[in-house]
């Protein structure tokens, strides 16, 4: 199997990367950090002696072809596409306006134009699969979260689309509202509920590769609170300091 | 974050912060107003990756093979790799570290900063002589390369430098033929620590690792015990399976109940010794049992009780080692404490620094951490200092500042290099305030 992995430096991405070259995936890795990036794809080779090429590219504003391009001659095509990049502050009101670009380019607008670039030769593959990793935070707008969930849940909205592009085609879509999971960008923070170590969460992504699933939780337990949380009247809601 | 750390022994708790980067923009970028400490696994025996008002830094998520070369027999690997984890990788090319201390755990960065010793330290020397270069990352000073070519000084003081030059963030390392994945074992019964050092000191030569287990807790056979004497063999038809171990989390022990004490150690350690010596005969074992002794015995580590315990590591010079058993021998019967595990292994080397090597026997105790116990060991240093002793610096956690500026005759000149090398002394610990360096 041929594999691009985008944000696979670290967290998800990077145990995603780990699992699917233990699986004899070949594998394109795509993140910000030139350094992390060779060590992750170093790694990776000289354990599962599997091609592993990369490239650190700026997510708020990358060249789609100039990366399908590489990807191509590189693996020789691609059967799976993995957009896991994500990146969150935690907001209460205005803004930078330039903090505001990159959180919704990281979160949305890259990982629409990056899909987009790739959507032909996903659809081609005989086993190819689509995956997208959102969050949970974008179930119900909120305040603490806002510019981050309101990218999530657009990304989430595109995902569901592209299942529905993709319905008469061998490649499957999966996207996956993550819960907290215990990587830097939940480091040091009080959570509500425990975070999934993301070696398991790309355990389960990886088990799950060839089934249509659409969008799910992980955890799932995840599921029943958002239910909660998205049906909660408003007079109730806006009470919550969330 | 603020969290709670322990020492494995126990003895040493705190709460104190803690960053856990994972990406290199993220450690490289660094910035701490106070103290700082790296930190492995976090299985030290002492607090040396933590201290009151430190912030440490865990290293885990950098544990990346960077580089091999299985011709040359070199890896260069990030500081967070476990042991366990370069094992794996490097058996399948039939290499191996040379020096790899008693759990698969324990990572590349903590074995530099420990310069710690494996189970062949007569052999194959300490872990930091296998070192070829550090990649050490100081926040006022950058990225800074070492070997034993370029900047020699703080390469030497880095290597068993307690983690107090930098964060170690890659090394490259040398590897030894790992002849065969099993071993061949004898554990050869002795009747006390004469016998015991005897036998030591006459298979250390011809064997590939050599070591004891003893026990001290039955004052009415004082010493009994077996070596251990293990050889590569060439491979049978065994395959040696990928470790498999849980990982040890002394930080999050609550509750240490008091099993081994002066009531049930004598039993105990009686049915441990019935256990290694009732199979005389030879018998091929995979390798790791014999490298990795703490695997698969972590509850060991929590039976003390609440005040945990000390382990006292010295290593007692050859010319004396006769005279210095009959004088522990005193002292054991004198205190009559439960000592839970006594090991004994031979030593080759100069030693500097802090280093904990020197030619003779390394002679180990483990008591519970109670005020009877400390009575003991003040006792014991006295008898290390009067016959030239040194005791392990990262074993012992309790061992003051003036008893190690005793027994290291480069005790100043390491805390001076030190204090050359960075003024501010931003790097620091539990271990190494205790020590006053």
């Amino acid at each position: 199997m041929k594999s691009l992995v985008i944000g696979a430096s670290a967290g998800l991405g990077r145990s995603l990367a780990e699992r699917l070259a233990g699986a004899g995936h070949d594998l394109f890795l795509v993140a910000s950090d030139k350094r992390d990036l060779a060590a992750v794809a170093a790694d990776l080779r000289l354990r599962f002696n599997v091609r592993v090429f990369s490239e650190a590219i700026d997510l708020l504003d990358p060249e789609p072809a100039v990366l399908r391009a590489r990807v191509l001659e590189a693996l020789g095509g691609i059967e799976n596409l993995f957009y896991v990049a994500g990146q969150s502050v935690m907001d209460n009101g205005p803004r930078d306006d330039g903090e505001v670009k990159r959180l919704i380019a990281v979160n949305f607008t890259s990982g629409v134009r990056l899909v987009n670039a790739f959507l032909e030769d996903l659809a081609r593959a005989p086993r190819g699969n689509l995956v997208g990793a959102g969050s949970c935070a974008s179930e119900r707008g909120r305040k603490r979260n806002s510019i981050y969930g309101a990218a999530k849940g657009g990304l989430d909205n595109y995902f569901a689309a592209m299942r529905h592009y993709l319905v008469s085609k061998p490649c499957k879509v999966q996207f996956y509202r993550l819960g907290y999971l215990a990587t830097h960008m939940t480091f040091g923070q009080k959570l509500m509920l425990p975070a999934l170590e993301p070696e398991a969460a790309a355990s389960v992504i990886v088990a799950n590769l060839g089934r249509d699933l659409g969008a799910v939780y992980l955890p799932k337990w995840w599921r029943p609170i958002m239910t909660i949380i998205r049906l909660m009247p408003w007079v109730v809601f806006k009470r919550l300091n969330i | 974050m603020r969290r709670r750390f322990a020492s494995l022994d126990g003895h040493t708790v705190c709460e104190a912060d803690y960053d856990e980067p994972d990406r290199y923009r993220d450690l490289l970028s660094l910035f701490s107003h106070g103290p700082i400490a790296a930190r492995g696994a976090g299985i030290s025996y002492v607090a040396a990756s933590f201290g009151e008002g430190i912030k440490s830094v865990g290293m885990r998520r950098f544990d990346r093979i960077l580089a091999f070369d299985a011709q040359a027999r070199w890896i260069e690997v990030e500081a967070g790799a476990s042991l366990g984890k370069l094992y794996d990788f490097c058996r399948q090319y039939s290499l191996a570290l040379p020096v790899q201390p008693g759990h698969p755990q324990i990572t590349i960065g903590g074995c530099i900063a420990g310069n710690v010793h494996g189970k062949n330290q007569y052999r194959e020397g300490l872990f930091g002589d296998h070192v070829q270069q550090i990649d050490l990352f100081h926040p006022a000073r950058g990225l800074i390369g070492l070997s034993r070519e370029h900047n020699t000084e703080l390469f030497a003081l880095t290597i068993g430098g307690l983690g107090l030059t930098g964060i170690i963030v890659s090394a490259k390392l040398s590897l030894v033929p790992m002849a065969a994945s099993f071993m061949t074992v004898e554990h050869l019964p002795v009747g006390d620590l004469d016998e015991a050092f005897a036998v030591v000191a006459e298979l250390r030569a011809s064997r590939e690792m050599v070591y004891s287990w003893l026990d001290l807790a039955d004052l009415a056979r004082l010493g009994r015990g077996y070596v251990v004497a293990a050889s590569s063999t060439p491979n049978g038809t065994e395959t040696d399976q990928p470790l498999v171990y849980r990982d040890m989390d002394p930080d999050g022990v609550r509750f240490r109940l008091p099993l081994l004490t002066r009531a049930t150690l004598p039993v105990i350690n009686r049915l441990y010794r019935y256990l290694g010596t009732r199979q005389a005969a030879p018998r091929r074992v995979p390798r790791s049992e014999i490298l990795f002794p703490a695997l698969g015995k972590e509850l060991y580590f929590n039976g003390y009780g609440r005040s945990g315990f000390i382990e006292l590591q010295a290593l007692v010079p050859e010319s004396a080692a006769k005279a210095y058993i009959a004088r522990v021998v005193g002292l054991v019967r004198k205190h009559a404490r439960p000592i839970g595990l006594t090991t004994l292994k031979p030593f080759r080397g100069k030693s500097s620094f802090l280093h904990y090597t020197g030619n003779g026997f390394s002679f180990t105790i483990d008591v519970p951490a109670d005020s009877e116990s400390m009575n003991l060991l003040s006792d014991l240093d006295e008898l290390n200092c009067d016959f030239g002793a040194v005791t392990a610096v990262m074993k012992d956690s309790r061992l003051s500042a003036n008893v190690a500026r005793r027994q290291y005759p480069e005790y100043a000149l390491f805390k001076e290099r030190l204090n050359a090398f960075d003024p501010a002394r931003l790097f620091a610990s539990a271990l190494s305030r205790r020590l006053e360096l």
